[in-house]
Formats: C-alpha cells, structure tokens, sequence
C-alpha cells in the first residue's frame, strides 16, 4: 500500500503508545495521597480563633491557609480536602451502584429474547426520557439527605446507559463463533454468559464505570450545589460552592478552590476512562 | 446456536406505520414517567400534606385539605382523578402557591425554550467547530491542544462555569447583565454557560468520528476522482459524521434540562427549570409532577423529530 492511497499521511503512522493512563493515573494518585493519606492542615469542622480578619472578613489565601478560609473561620483546603474524600468515595461507589444495576439489566436484555428482553429494552428506552436530575433532586427530596440515600439516587437513574451498552455488547457478541461453538460443545447458556462472553465484554463495563465516577461526582456535586444532596455542615465542593456563591464577588476563593479541585478530579478521571477505552478498543485506530 | 435468536425482520410498511410505532411510543414513555413520578412524590412519603404544613396548623385543617386536593381518596383513585384532570389539561393547583400549574408552566415555558434554542446554538457552533478544527490539525500539537481543552471542559458542572462567567463578567468585564430576564443581552450569559459545557462533547464526539470517517474507503475513493479536498471534507465526511451528533443532541435535552435547574438558578432566569427547583425545595407535587411531565413530552417529541430528520442526512436509514 503506498501512501498515496492512504491519504494523509498521518494516517500512516503507527499509532503511539498513549501517554494518557500516565498522566491520569499519576494525578489521581497524587489526589488520593492528598485527600487520603495526608492528614488535613485544621479540623475541617473547627471555626478557628484566628480564621477571620479583625474586621470578620474570611482570609485570602495565604501562607498559612493555602486556599484562605470561609465566612465562619473554617479552613478552606481542610474542607475542601474532606469533600473530597467524600465525593470521591461517592463517585466511586455511586458508579458502581449504576454499572452493576445497568450491566444486570444489560445482560439480561442481551442474553434472552421474547418479552423480557423486549420489556427491559422498552423500559430502557423509556427511561432516557426521564429528566435525570429532576428525578434525582425529587427522589432526594422524598427520601431525605444522606449518603446512602444519595448513592440510591445516583443508582436509580444512572444505571441507563450501562444498560443500553451492556445489552448491545452482550448481542454483538452472541453472534460471534465462539458462542456458538460453546453452544455445540454442551455448554450450558448461563455458563457461557457468564465465564465467556461477561470477561470479552469487561472492558466495555470498565469503561462504563470509570466514565460514571467523573459522571456522579457532577451529579453529586449539582445535587448539592442545589442544596438537596449532602447537608452542611458535613463539607463536600457542591455544597462549599453553594455557600461560597453569596460571596463570590469579595472572596472568590470560596467558589473557585472547591471548584478547581472539582474540574481537576473529574478530568483526571476522564483521562483513566480515556486510558481504559484506548486499552479496550481493538484494531489499529491511530491517534485518537 | 447462539444464545439470541436473530429479531424478526419487520415487515415493509412504510412511513406512517413508521410514524404511528414512534407516537404509541411516545405515548407509552409519557405514560411511564408520569405513573413513576406519581408513585415516587404521592407514595413514598405517605403524607404529603403534614410533611409540607406539618406543625404549622391544626390536625382539622389538615384534615379539610386533605380532603379539597383528594388526599383522603385511596391512591389507585388518586392516579385516575390525576390522569382525568390531564385530559381535561389540568394538572392541578400548586400546594405553595395556590397558582394553576398548567398556566404556571405555560407562563415560563418561553423562557426555557429560548434558552434550549441559544444554548444548543452555542453549544453546537463551538462544538462542531473545535471538534473539525481538532480533526483537520489531528496528531499536531493544536489536537491535543483542542481536545485537551475539551476534556478539562468536560469536567466543568454547568452551575460552576456559570459562576465563573458571572465572575468574569459581572466583576472584571462588566459587559452583559448578569442575572435577569428581558433582553437578548440577559441571554448572553445562560447560553454562553450552556454552549461551553455542552459542546465540549459534541467537540469530542464529533472529532473521533471524523478521525474515523477520514479514513474510511469511499472518502478516499472521491478524492481519487479529483474532487476538492473542501468538498470531500463537507459533502463525504462530515456528513457522514454528523449522525452521532444529531444522537446526541436528543439526549442532550435531558442534559440540558437538567443542567438548566442550576443555570437557572445563577442567573435569575424565570424558566420551568426555577419552577421545578422550587417545586422540589417546597415538596410542591403538583408542580413537580407537572414539571417532570413537560419535561418527559418535550424530551420523546424532540427524540421523535430528530428520528424523523435521520434519512436527511443518512438515506440508509429510511424509514421502513
């Protein structure tokens, strides 16, 4: 094949080996160290004597509070670092919740035919008309604060797409060979299903998951910049920016240190889910 | 075997039986939503009424209440009045403030819906222009400049972009109005929100199937019959890629509407998203019901219409 027909000639050359996972999983490492292992510099809780200036102004970033402190006395990075265990945790079992509620729906629709198949793929369809953050705030509001109810909001109306994907994995692959030539050897279905096909399609489920946690920890964070996920005084960046918002104008680092940390964990996990996929993808696809 | 049996082929019927499937469906997801969103506000907390006045009147009053909105009815009755008060097109009185939700929601729908309009303008002119600009430069630096920017953008929960452009805008560059309904200088800031979050994924989307599409065998084929690099790139590719977009635009609705409680919220805006924040902080059911359904119907409608442009773009997929 010469290069004129290739077209560009970029397309010629061979796909690099992605720096992406290097970059995310370091950052996220470096995340986790900061929000897990490092002890806060104050109680995040604690309204400190000297947290305020004379005049009861919360304090600028400093040397002494990095990310200075809230209209209480409170020291902004401590918060923010305790919110950020929370969120984390929240996106990681929020989006374990939604993958294995959507992967089960998804295996079940994929694997059977007739009516539960066509039931489920119905009730899927269905509920992507659902407005998804309406029903979250609704449901939050029904069941009350906390971070168990949280988790089953974030489960009842993320695991859609996990669903529709899985069920389009598991068909896609029931066609191939190899099923079939289970299927003649005597195996039984469910076996196939689950020791065969469910390992070919994980890669596509670890996608699905790792792309959830950015996902829930943006729905977490709007249900609680809305004030109906997690309450104060118990600090997560939703809820620290909401707070912060009244003072947006004379102490922007209210807003803005709780935020940053926000866009830089959610884009640090992008960064995993974008590793994973590469990993995943089969076939020569180039730079992407 | 297989472990599925292939799906029936459906016989060939034409365009209104096409067209007839999609509107039982529609129907069916109305349906749905509204009967979950009923079970989910009237029965799990089991007393609307107290959780909402609680403490604040006498047991009797309580009693009388209950008994004006029907409250005292068992809830398979209560279903049938609310779904035969729907056909009359009435969806009740709001508990909080006594306004008909239907007119409530009319009232403020003009507001949304140009918002949706502006916001999917911007969102698809940044969009599909960083995600064509990051495909023509792909490999280059100014790729992964693009796309690195649409990642980190992608992590941004509209309610903080908006925040940031109030402070960009309100405090540093005083140019637009930062809160308030009324002029298109009001719209600037909600749409300009809006069209940042939202096309950092069109960008994306747009960019991996173009990337794709580029080196697909019959973009190829036209450039060996001499055509212009710019028409193969408009008429071939990007045509080609554009079906995912369109995808995505239906479900981006549901984004939006959701994201636009927030953006609402920042900016003072008096659309159905403020109605529905707070219909939820107030435990209003009626209006949330209310809410949830427009909100449902405008999202299978839209879904609908875009089903309907498809064969535009894409002659394979006529409709049977």
């Amino acid at each position: 094949m010469t290069a004129l027909m290739q077209g560009p000639l970029v397309a010629l050359a061979p796909p690099r080996a992605s720096r992406r996972p290097l970059v995310g999983g370091v950052a996220l490492a470096l995340l986790v160290v900061l929000f897990y292992v490092l002890p806060t510099p104050y109680d995040p809780n604690e309204q400190l004597a000297d947290g305020l200036s004379p005049i009861g102004f919360p304090l600028a970033p400093g040397w002494t509070h990095p990310f200075g402190t809230d209209p209480l006395g409170r020291d902004e990075l401590s918060r923010a670092i305790v919110g950020g265990r929370l969120s984390l945790l929240i996106g990681v079992v929020g989006s374990l919740v939604a993958t294995a509620i959507g992967s089960l729906v998804g295996l079940l629709a994929g694997s059977t035919v007739g009516w539960l198949s066509n039931g489920l793929m119905r009730f899927t369809d269905i509920f992507m008309a659902f407005p998804y953050l309406l029903l979250a705030a609704a449901l939050q509001s029904v069941l009350g604060p906390g971070i168990g109810n949280l988790l089953l909001v974030v489960g009842a109306v993320s695991w859609v797409n996990a669903a529709r994907v899985v069920t389009a994995q598991v068909r896609a692959e029931s066609s191939l060979d190899y099923v079939a030539a289970l299927r003649t050897l005597g195996v039984p279905r469910w076996r196939v299903l689950l020791r065969h096909l469910l390992p070919n399609i994980s890669p596509q489920v670890m996608v699905l998951f790792t792309t959830g946690i950015s996902y829930t920890i943006l729905l977490e964070a709007t249900l609680s910049f809305l004030g109906l996920g997690i309450q104060p005084p118990t600090a997560t960046w939703g809820n620290m920016i909401r707070e912060g918002q009244a003072y947006f104008s004379s102490a922007p680092w209210l807003v803005l240190a709780p935020g940053l940390l926000l866009v830089v964990v959610v884009t640090a996990v992008s960064l995993i889910s974008d590793a994973v996929s590469d990993r995943s993808s089969k076939g020569l696809k180039g730079f992407r | 075997m297989t472990l599925t049996r292939p799906r029936a082929v459906v016989p060939a019927s034409g365009f209104p039986r096409f067209l007839a499937g999609r509107l039982v469906w529609l129907l069916a997801a109305v349906v749905v939503v509204v009967s979950a969103t009923f079970v989910l506000i009237y029965v799990i907390p089991a007393d609307p009424v107290s959780a909402v006045l609680g403490g604040r009147i006498q047991a009797d009053q309580i009693e009388a209440i209950k008994a004006r909105y029907g409250f005292d009815l068992p809830i398979w009755q209560q279903y049938l009045r609310f779904w035969g008060g729907l056909f009359r097109g009435d969806l009740g009185f709001s508990f909080a403030t006594q306004q008909d939700v239907g007119q409530a929601i009319a009232a403020r729908a003009g507001a949304t819906a140009a918002l949706a309009v502006a916001g999917l303008l911007l969102s698809l002119l940044i969009g599909v222009g960083t995600g064509v600009f990051a495909a023509l430069m792909r490999g280059t630096w100014k790729d992964r400049a693009a796309m690195g920017t649409v990642v980190l953008g992608m992590g941004v929960p509209p309610f903080l972009m908006g925040l940031v452009l109030v402070f960009v805008f309100a405090y540093l560059l005083p140019v637009f109005p930062v809160s308030g309904y009324g002029s298109a200088a009001h719209l600037v800031l909600p749409a300009l929100t809006i069209g940042l979050t939202g096309g950092a994924y069109y960008a994306r989307l747009l960019r991996g199937r173009l990337v794709e599409v580029m080196d697909a065998d019959f973009v190829r084929a036209s450039r060996s019959r001499g055509m212009r690099e710019s028409a193969v790139f408009v008429r071939h590719t990007l045509r080609n890629s554009f079906l995912p977009v369109l995808t995505w635009m239906g479900m981006d609705l549901g984004y939006f509407l959701s994201g636009v409680i927030a953006v609402e919220a920042i900016f003072a805006w008096p659309g159905i998203g403020t109605l529905a924040y707070r219909a939820i902080t107030d435990y209003d059911t009626p209006m949330i019901v209310g809410t949830v359904l427009v909100s449902a119907v405008a999202i299978v409608t839209v879904n609908l219409i875009i089903d309907l442009v498809y064969p535009l773009l894409d002659p394979r997929m006529a409709h049977r």
